[in-house]
């Protein structure tokens, strides 16, 4: 059954908070102008609209309970964890109710010896490998913002990370879901010992639009005996491109392939005080695990790879400061761009990593023909491009000329024989351009899984496939809000 | 009506004497060494695939050295129809792991396809994973795309553990002592010539297309709209037995 939602005003606030409160408490409602401004958007600012309430129970069973009355009141809910999602996926699009898992962040039971970890949705990532990590242990997938982001966000976008290149993105690594589905109705799907592969092979990814997942079992990754680091710098972004294909080409699977270019660097270098060899252009950084004695020999291979290829510098870590230090680019990159402009945007498409070269020349000529500032930080090992604007929004027609770049850059992708989005996901920023990859009866076909775990519009609407009615006629209003 | 290649699995499937065999779909569609990926048709035979990916140093490390259940013959598209668990699934991964994209024909004759091809994609939902283990019940897989693996990584060779009869394959908790059968060596998968008396959490799978163990009623009934979704005639066989 497909209901026809419509967005939910501002004015019916007071009657869905009194509601809601009656079920799970009123210290589990969030109202009020600031909330609404604060949760009207995830990381993915372009587009933005106001919920008319947020929720943030305390247990599955209140999940439930919000999403039984939200369904049978015909209210639009927007399941939401850190908000650090990239494509818009918590943006609540038609209003109504966020349900934010902030509270959901226990770990309800581990075992060392089975290999699995069953915790609540809304603890962050990183949390799961702190807990097994004195027992040698960690939770392999690893997206930039696993101090952050959570478990069901991970598990909603499907995030990959640095280490999937090796490991495997969150599907691979997920055994079972508890899930309030669209309705309202607690299923458990999986467990600690897998199961249903089927049906959680589209509940990963979905991007909450079939249900909210309030638990899961995930599989526990022992760690590596041995782990090799090393950085490898360019005079040219095509040559650290080539070093990629041949890297991938070698036999040898690093645990991790990243690449930066020389804006990336410029702004780590001006935050955290670390310096580069004069005319670097980009920047590789390689690690390699397994056993003793085998990652180093693995790293030295690679390292051979990137002196053939130009390398002008090459740094390996020797401690697991060391390391740290090594990664600071990767990891803090991102945050550093905020020192070239008031607004960044992160794009995501993959492409073959044999065409990265041809790619990156793409990305640059679009960015300068826009009039915006670009830099590349990404996972190169797996041909997953991150391009990132920088701008400022207050200048007119910036937006746009960022939305039109984003596209562009998709469309290569595609003619690459990539994907519109190797782990950001759809969310609303995609949604147009997954028109490109996939044919209308296919994308009906995608569209129908909804009604397989028997979700209408409502759950997370103009999201992935974007049906309702209210999404086309909000679109540019979404857009329009961010200037 | 079931879907059949050389029809070398047909034992863990439904009885069925009306066999639709896939024709055609028997090329290499598009095989990209330096980007690890390959796109075949379902009807290729696995091993000449293998052949084909040794040449490069290739492997896909789900398939062992010579066919799959050690019948001549079998195809590319029988393993992931099947999608049966292997004797490598916890170092490896699971054949869903490294499937990459499909190409996929409805009952009604449509085509669909789903995932892309190159390593890592979330566009859209993962039908092509979802659809690895369906056994033919919802819809033709014609093609289907792999992401490769350096052969030096491909494990240690075993003899898959089937039996002359009927075949159960049963997941456990690490640590369950099983009195009969063969078990991989995480301890969490256990081959038998018949149905083992596991605990609650495990679960498994058994000849003619059964599957037992922990069965969360909605999830049943999720299974069942997929199947109206997808087949809504019920052209094709049934899907598993629960």
């Amino acid at each position: 059954m497909l209901l026809g939602y419509n967005e939910v005003v501002v004015e019916d606030s007071a009657r869905i908070e009194k509601a809601l409160a009656e079920l799970i408490g009123a210290d589990s409602i969030l109202g009020g102008e600031a909330v609404r401004r604060v949760y009207s958007s995830d990381a993915y600012t372009v587009e933005r609209n106001a919920p008319v309430v947020v929720v943030v129970p305390q247990s599955t069973e209140d999940v439930a309970l919000v999403v039984k009355w939200c369904f049978e009141n015909e209210i639009p809910i927007t399941p939401r964890g850190a908000g650090t999602g990239l494509s818009g996926g918590a943006m609540p699009a038609l209003g109504g109710v966020v349900i934010s898992t902030k509270k959901l962040t226990n770990i309800l039971s581990f075992s060392i010896e089975e290999e699995w970890l069953h915790a609540q949705a809304g603890i962050a990532n990183l949390k799961l490998s702190k807990a097994v990590q004195p027992f040698g242990y960690h939770f392999a997938p690893d997206p930039s913002s696993q101090s952050v982001s959570t478990l069901g966000g991970n598990i909603a976008m499907n995030s990959g990370g640095p280490h999937t290149l090796k490991y495997g993105v969150t599907a691979q690594h997920v055994l079972g879901v508890k899930m309030v589905s669209a309705r309202g109705e607690v299923v458990q799907l999986g467990g600690p010992c897998g199961g249903d592969e089927d049906l959680l092979s589209l509940v990963v990814g979905s991007e909450g639009t079939v249900g909210i997942v309030t638990e899961a079992w995930v599989k526990l990754t022992k760690n590596p005996q041995e782990v090799a680091t090393a950085t490898l710098c360019f005079r040219s972004v095509v040559e650290a491109s080539k070093c990629v294909g041949a890297m991938v080409r070698s036999g040898v699977t690093p645990a991790a392939l990243e690449m930066m270019d020389a804006n990336v660097l410029s702004a780590v270098k001006a935050g955290f005080e670390l310096e580069y060899p004069e005319g670097t252009a980009a920047m590789l950084l390689v690690e390699t695990d397994g056993v003793s004695g085998i990652a180093l020999r693995e790293l030295e291979e690679m390292i051979q790879i990137g002196r053939d290829g130009g390398a002008i510098e090459v740094r390996v870590a020797g401690d697991e400061q060391a390391r740290a230090k090594l990664w600071t680019a990767r990891k803090k990159g991102v945050g550093a761009l905020g020192r070239l402009a008031p607004t960044v945007v992160t794009h995501d498409g993959v492409i073959p990593p044999s065409r990265l070269p041809e790619m990156l020349e793409t990305v640059y000529r679009v960015a300068e023909e826009e009039g915006i500032g670009v830099a590349n930080i990404f996972h190169a090992g797996d041909g997953n491009l991150h391009p990132i604007f920088y701008f400022d929004e207050r200048e007119e027609g910036k937006v746009e000329a960022v939305i039109r770049a984003g596209e562009k850059i998709i469309e290569k992708c595609l003619e690459l024989g990539g994907s519109v989005t190797g782990e950001h996901g759809v969310g609303v920023e995609k949604a147009d351009l997954l028109r490109t990859m996939f044919d209308s009866l296919t994308l009906e076909v995608h569209g129908k899984m909804r009604g397989v775990f028997e979700a209408g519009e409502g759950c997370n609407p103009c999201k992935i496939i974007p049906d309702a009615k209210g999404c086309i006629e909000h679109k540019m209003r979404w857009r329009g809000a961010a200037t | 009506m079931r879907v059949s290649g050389f029809g070398t699995g047909a034992v863990w499937l439904p009885e069925c004497t009306d066999i639709h065999r896939i024709e055609d779909f028997d090329q290499v569609v598009d095989y990209r060494p330096d980007d690890l990926v390959v796109r075949v048709g379902s009807r290729v035979r696995l091993d000449d695939l293998t052949e084909l990916l040794a040449l490069d140093g290739l492997c896909m490390p789900i398939v062992r050295n010579r066919g799959w259940l050690g019948y001549p013959g079998e195809t590319v598209g029988g393993l992931v129809g099947l999608g049966l668990p292997h004797f490598h699934q916890e170092s490896v991964g699971a054949i869903r792991d490294w499937v990459i994209g499909m190409k996929m024909r409805l009952a009604s004759g449509e085509i669909v396809t789903s995932g892309a091809g190159v390593v890592k994609s979330v566009a859209g939902f993962d039908l092509h994973r979802m659809m690895v283990g369906s056994r033919g019940s919802l819809a033709e897989i014609l093609e289907i795309g792999f992401r490769l693996s350096p052969l030096a990584s491909k494990p240690r060779e075993h003899e898959l553990p089937i039996f002359d009869g009927p075949t159960w394959i049963h997941r456990v908790p690490k640590g369950f002592a099983a009195d009969y059968g063969i078990m991989d060596a995480s301890g969490r998968w256990i081959w038998s010539d018949r149905k083992l008396d596991i605990p609650p959490s495990g679960w498994g799978l058994g000849p003619g297309g059964v599957r037992f163990g922990i069965v969360d009623p909605i999830s049943a009934r999720y299974r069942q709209n997929l199947k109206n979704t997808l087949d809504p005639n019920g052209v094709w066989t049934e899907g598993w037995k629960q």
